[in-house]
């Protein structure tokens, strides 16, 4: 409440993959329209595993995700000529999988032989990085800290910082105006960097990125 | 002390924010590819199905929930409200 909004980020912060609708998006979408089992193919190896990791680490489970991801490719395949021309692709995929979530928690939750499926606790989800073991121990971290915070801060930090959604694109697949993303993800960080801190071990602030004594 | 980061003063700072720059770099969840493959197939299959109409029953539920279910709610309120109002009458302005 009151949280100053944080700007998404205008451009994808690391990767190539992680690119802004394109003209070959644009192709895509019309090869797709027509049902084109090539585009589909191209869109399924761009986009897979980013929906993968996404739905792993939004559910917690990679049980659930593998039921998720599922649902998912066959509601794209379905429904894919329903698709308008000129649709962002990235936005539209991570929409169709966050929808599915949701309605699998909708269920969990309704369903109490399913509850205890939102109450585990979620594994490390991904393979530690080369490297030292203070890397190994941030990511561990980071992923363990993503798994307690809020569903509703979870996502947006997924879609707007690990999978790098521009800010318009996350505003359309939470369904909110693009100020609300915004202060969304402001208080998302907030709530990880907090999260972060109760553990408040050399690898976690780390992660925060504070040096001994407290600065930055 | 909680740390903010760049996140309340100054905007401009937030893509070099350490927490969601490292949140970037979080390596990807490992893919089955054989899961994945087996996956592709059957999405790829349905994508190749034709599009059939929906079965009766489907159709039928979907005409029940957006007609039939609205019209029975709407007709039982509106006699529920003209009964009430017709009782309210009789108690507090004692017609007959």
């Amino acid at each position: 409440m009151g949280s100053p909004a944080v700007p998404l980020p205008a451009e994808a912060p690391s990767a190539a993959s992680r690119e802004a609708p394109t003209r070959i998006d644009a192709a895509l979408v019309d090869a797709l329209r027509r049902r084109d089992p090539a585009a589909f193919d191209a869109v399924y190896a761009r986009f897979h595993g980013r929906l993968w990791s996404f739905l792993v680490r939004l559910s917690g489970r990679r049980d659930v995700a593998e039921d998720l991801i599922q649902d998912t490719w066959l509601l794209v395949a379905r429904h894919a000529d329903r698709l308008e021309e000129g649709t962002d692709l990235a936005a539209w995929l991570f929409t169709v999988a966050r929808n599915r979530y949701r309605s699998w928690r909708r269920w969990a939750v309704l369903d109490l032989t399913r509850l205890d499926l939102l109450a585990h606790e979620p594994l490390p989800l991904a393979a530690p990085p080369e490297g030292a073991a203070v890397a190994r121990a941030e990511v561990a971290a980071l992923e363990d800290a993503l798994a307690r915070i809020a569903p509703a801060h979870r996502e947006v930090l997924l879609l707007a910082a690990v999978e790098g959604l521009e800010a318009a694109q996350v505003a359309e697949v939470l369904g909110i105006r693009e100020d609300a993303a915004r202060k969304r993800l402001s208080r998302a960080r907030a709530e990880l960097a907090a999260c972060l801190e109760k553990r408040n071990d050399p690898a976690r602030r780390a992660a925060l990125g504070i040096r001994r004594g407290g600065e930055r | 002390m909680t740390p903010t980061g760049p996140t309340t003063s100054n905007p401009s700072e937030a893509p070099h924010d350490p927490l969601l720059a490292r949140l970037a770099e979080l390596p990807a969840v490992p893919v089955d590819p054989a899961a994945a493959e087996a996956l592709r197939r059957t999405a790829r299959a349905a994508l190749l199905e034709p599009a059939t109409p929906p079965p009766l029953l489907a159709r039928l539920s979907l005409t029940w929930a957006e007609l039939g279910l609205p019209a029975v709610l709407l007709v039982s309120g509106a006699a529920y409200t003209w009964s009430s109002a017709q009782l309210m009458g009789r108690i507090f302005i004692g017609s007959g």
